[in-house]
């Protein structure tokens, strides 16, 4: 603190410290605080205080039901003084004088068969009638807000009792379990197939021996990296499509006939989001493996080649131990993309292909209304990816610093 | 332009770390002076710059420019200015915005800045180059942009970080000049912080030597060399021939010291007892060979003798280096070129030096690389 | 063993290196061209259905050239508004962006503690996870705290609190390489912090402030995983261009991805050659 205010003063110090201060709070660390506290907080949609919403719920409906009676008692019980003058009746065509005949039914407003017996109840028959509703209503009244009382004290959102338990975990079917664990060792398998296709490349970019071939391929590698996923998601889905490219291949070299309806489905599978993750995510893997081993002198691999290394040996003894800060930047963004990814699953899906667990999370925000439990989820997520990073600076020996470049 | 003078009472500094950079210090600089502290790398004379400058608050002690208490003012706000060693030309300014950056700070007007900057650039003789970028200026004009810059500000403090350790030796030699030039037509204060014993020695007005966070000695140049105060003072500057023994009598401001080369006699400034242990310095310069003593004139009654054998003799131009072995232990000696090629050129010598030249101290920690 | 002998098995054996070398490095060059052809393939059959007259988008049945599908996409209300979307929240995340990433950088290069490496892995820690949980976590803090829907601004947030990373690490790394030196000389000449921040660190840090500009413009553009979750109802140009995909192939998509990989391409070629041309 005393080094900032030295080089830039109070004021601009107490910017910085405040705009930082508001980055980390309102930005990264109460909104993680936020979703952990909601992970961990149970709605109980089939508890004893749900069940007591719906009791409320219930008696707020009953109470309806009879005020609406209530009403047209009263109303009846006013036609009986006051005859609509809307209803001419065909009978009494000289009635002049409203109130005048208090027991006449009134034709004109005996519309449904279902009023015509409270028709037929005197004044004050209806008056103990409304009696009696009123008390009914009072005492719904007290038991609503006894409920309400007793709900205040415990309730949530939705009048769903919420809880701090594990239970957005524990509940959680052994279907998602599976897709979870599922998501995470393709993540691991995408991770693992960039880093055998980059590897060579990254390597190939790093040794050119011409600065035109290293342009060349670095301008070769920055269009499709900096070309959006989607498009690069896209661009696979036309080629799986049943009637994509591939097909059309098949149908070329002859192993299927597209025009008689054949052809492989291939979207809408792990397999195709698999193909498609690695084809979008491979980049990820590409730069930070070049940076490291174009960092290294490429003399240690003339000299480890002239001591009579082979290919291997100079691969796993040298360059590969100098690039291990890039092969863990790598691995760690392919990893939490690919795992993370809603794009690749939901595109390549169609829809029709649930089977990733970013696409749980999503469904449980989004369709099951569920935040807490989609808190669950994204916390599940998120700490399989903190795992995945602390095993790998742990296995390749870099730090924090060394990781973000 | 004029100095003020600086005074440092108890300064000490200590890092956060546990590392004591300066020991407690009292030092008066006066106005007007060019002053030197000298010393090898890690001595803590750049920590003492950047207290004066305002970079680093001392642990201990008190600072005062001008008679102005300085704790607690920063760096823009005292009448200080200083030239880093890397000189820290801003690379996005021209020549002349370098200058004037001290004015514009002040809020000078772009005219008056730029006229002042031109005034300043013709002092330092670099008048017509005030448009382009440092980058494009050679070392010893960089190092001139430098000094103007430093002086638009009218310091009465000029602080100089090593600021000619970057350029050869030529024009290094002719730099120091140069900066003398400037601080007598200025008579601003200098402080000049080196390892360098030749810029110190040709510069200043006064040197401080120090060791290990502490001043050893605060003295002219003449001083200094003539009568170094402590044994890291008289080995870290110019070269010195050390023998250790024991002292065996004392007299007339004299003592006698037994060592492996027999008795030597020597001035004893610093009251050394019998018995004490010893160390016996000669410098280089102030042994004659025997066989060229008719050189010395009259000779005193008593001259230290040492036997040697030649090791090397090497032709330095005006010097001629002669290294010897005295029974095991080497002496180094210079004699002047005569141009007689066989001056010292035989394997056995008899080295001869007087008991004035000679220094007579307790043993204390001496400068490394010289000895 | 003589020096002659010596010479004369040493200089097969190189000869058995360079053969060695000559093979593995055409091997190298032929696996370039296969990634290459793996890389730019797909996205070359994406350009072709983009000009095919076949409603469904196909690079193999081809019945004829043309633009419809680029004329088409002006009248395409969602997209255009998507666009306007897109736009205003890259406006916006340029505008919180880069001043977060300063202060982190600045903080960050010029504080010497302990707390520091906490903070650094804080701060950079929004890079490191994925989208949608950045997504999901702005969506429910604004709305359990401020009571305020997902849409424009939770997406323009969202992609705020990791785009600020990236600018903070470019930053770092640009003051990493300053003089630090420079900033002190211009205080010592009397400047207030405000001058010298002014005059020496912003004019230094100017050709990153403006990379970073790109890049967060960039990457606000193309962020689908982030928004997708933070932006609720509302759309952006690429959330759009999702659903499309998602409920079916229309060669309007290829032509937007034509528009796309143009831009990319003269932005990645323009990038690439003038850095070349500093280096």
């Amino acid at each position: 603190m005393g080094e900032l205010t030295k080089i830039y003063g109070r004021g601009l110090t107490f910017l910085f410290v405040g705009l930082v201060t508001i980055w980390i709070l309102l930005m990264i660390v109460v909104p993680q605080i936020r979703m952990i506290e909601r992970a961990f907080t149970f709605e109980d949609r089939g508890g004893e205080t749900a069940m007591l919403a719906l009791d409320i719920d219930h008696a707020y409906t009953e109470k309806f039901q009879i005020e609406q009676q209530l009403l047209t008692l009263q109303q009846q019980g006013s036609s009986g003084t006051k005859s609509s003058p809307a209803a001419p009746s065909p009978f009494t065509p000289s009635m002049t004088v409203p109130g005048a005949a208090p027991t006449a039914p009134g034709p004109g407003l005996a519309p449904s068969p279902s009023a015509s017996p409270q028709n037929a109840m005197s004044a004050e028959e209806r008056q103990a009638e409304a009696a009696d509703l009123r008390s009914q209503i009072a005492a719904l009244e007290s038991r609503i807000t006894d409920m309400e009382a007793q709900e205040d004290t415990s309730s949530g959102e939705a009048g769903m009792k919420e809880r701090l338990s594990l239970d957005n975990f524990t509940t959680m079917s052994a279907l998602h379990f599976k897709i979870f664990l599922m998501t995470l060792l393709y993540a691991f398998t995408v991770t693992v197939f960039a880093f055998v296709i980059c590897y060579p490349v990254a390597y190939a970019a790093a040794m050119a021996e011409s600065r035109n071939k290293l342009t060349l391929i670095l301008i070769g590698l920055v269009i499709p990296y900096a070309i959006n996923e989607l498009l690069r998601i896209f661009s696979w889905v036309m080629i799986l499509e049943k009637n994509g490219i591939l097909n059309a291949f098949l149908d070329g070299i002859g192993i299927i006939d597209m025009s008689a309806g054949e052809g492989f489905r291939f979207v809408a599978s792990n397999g195709a989001v698999f193909t498609v993750m690695v084809y979008a995510y491979v980049l990820f893997m590409v730069f930070p493996i070049y940076n490291t081993i174009d960092t290294l002198d490429k003399s240690q691999i003339e000299a480890a080649r002239d001591l009579g290394a082979s290919v291997w040996k100079i691969h796993t003894r040298v360059v590969i131990p100098h690039a291990k800060p890039g092969i863990a930047v790598g691995s760690i963004m392919t990893f939490m993309l690919s795992a993370g990814s809603i794009a690749a699953p939901e595109i390549v899906g169609r829809g029709m292909h649930p089977d990733w667990f970013s696409q749980l999370i999503y469904r449980r925000f989004f369709e099951a209304d569920s935040w807490n439990q989609g808190s669950a989820y994204s916390l599940a997520l998120l700490t399989a990816c903190i795992i995945f990073i602390l095993i790998t600076m742990a296995i390749f020996k870099v730090g924090v610093k060394d990781i973000a470049k | 332009m004029s100095g003020q003078d600086v005074e440092l009472t108890g300064v000490s500094m200590t890092y956060p770390n546990g590392f004591t950079a300066v020991q407690p210090t009292d030092l008066t600089i006066k106005a007007g002076e060019f002053f030197s502290i000298l010393g090898p790398s890690g001595c803590g004379k750049t920590t003492i710059l950047r207290m004066i400058s305002g970079f680093l608050d001392p642990t201990t002690g008190s600072i005062a420019i001008g008679g102005e208490p300085m704790i607690g003012i920063g760096p823009n706000h005292r009448p200080t200015a200083l030239i880093f060693q890397s000189l820290a030309l801003f690379p996005l300014m021209s020549v002349w915005e370098n200058v004037a950056f001290g004015l514009e700070a002040r809020g000078v007007s772009k005219t008056a800045r730029r006229k002042r900057a031109e005034e300043l650039l013709d002092l330092v003789a670099l008048s017509d180059q005030e448009d382009k970028k440092p980058g494009e200026l050679s070392g010893g004009q960089r190092q001139r942009v430098a000094v103007a810059r430093a002086l638009a500000v009218e310091p009465a403090v000029l602080l100089l970080d090593e600021p000619l350790s970057a350029l050869d030796l030529k024009l290094r030699q002719h730099m120091r000049a140069e900066l003398k030039d400037i601080q007598r037509k200025t008579e601003v204060t200098f402080i000049y912080i080196t390892h360098d014993q030749g810029e110190a020695l040709a510069m200043s007005d006064r040197v401080a030597v120090m060791n290990e966070g502490a001043i050893d000695q605060v003295a002219s140049a003449e001083d200094l060399y003539n009568h170094p105060n402590t044994p890291f003072a008289a080995t870290f500057v110019g070269e010195q021939n050390v023998f250790s023994g024991k002292v065996k009598t004392v007299a007339n401001g004299h003592a006698q010291v037994e060592t492996p080369h027999g008795m030597l006699l020597g001035m004893n400034k610093h009251g050394l007892s019998t018995g004490e242990n010893a160390i016996v310095m000669v410098r280089p310069e102030r042994i004659y060979l025997e066989d060229r003593k008719d050189r010395l004139g009259p000779l005193p009654n008593e001259l230290n003798r040492i036997e040697a054998r030649l090791q090397r003799r090497d032709l330095e131009g005006a010097l001629i280096n002669m290294y010897l072995d005295a029974a095991g232990h080497s002496v180094h000696v210079n004699l002047h070129n005569t141009g007689d090629a066989t001056l010292g050129a035989q394997d056995d010598h008899m080295l001869l030096f007087t008991p004035d030249d000679t220094v007579v101290m307790r043993p204390g920690p001496m400068a490394r690389d010289k000895a | 063993m003589t020096a002659a002998s010596d010479v004369s098995m040493a200089a097969p054996r190189a000869a058995a290196r360079r053969r060695s070398r000559d093979w593995s490095g055409a091997l190298l060059n032929g696996y370039l061209l296969v990634f290459f052809a793996y890389m730019f393939l797909p996205l070359g059959f994406m350009v072709i259905a983009a000009f095919n007259a076949a409603p469904t988008p196909s690079a193999t049945d081809w019945q004829g050239f043309t633009l419809r599908w680029f004329t088409e996409l002006p009248q395409d209300k969602r997209f255009v508004q998507g666009l306007w979307h897109s736009l205003a929240i890259a406006g916006g995340v340029i505008a919180f962006s880069i001043p977060l990433g300063l202060s982190g950088a600045f903080i960050l290069t010029r504080m010497q503690s302990r707390v520091t490496t906490v903070l650094y892995t804080v701060l950079v820690s929004p890079v490191l996870i994925p989208g949608i949980v950045l997504g999901v976590t702005t969506m429910i803090f604004w709305r359990d705290y401020f009571g305020l829907q997902a849409g424009l601004f939770t997406a323009m947030i969202a992609q705020t609190s990791f785009i600020a990373s990236y600018c903070m690490l470019m930053f770092m790394a640009r003051l990493q390489r300053q003089d630090r030196v420079l900033e002190e000389a211009a205080l010592d000449l009397g400047a207030t912090p405000m001058l010298v921040f002014r005059r020496i660190t912003i004019p230094f840090l100017m050709p990153t402030i403006l990379t970073a500009c790109v890049i967060s413009f960039l990457q606000s553009i193309e962020n689908y995983n982030t928004t997708f979750f933070a932006i609720g109802s509302s759309w952006t140009l690429v959330t759009e261009i999702g659903s499309r995909m998602r409920f079916g192939l229309s060669p309007i998509i290829n032509a937007i991805g034509v528009i796309f990989i143009a831009i990319t391409i003269t932005v990645a070629v323009t990038h690439t050659l003038v850095t070349r041309k500093r280096a």
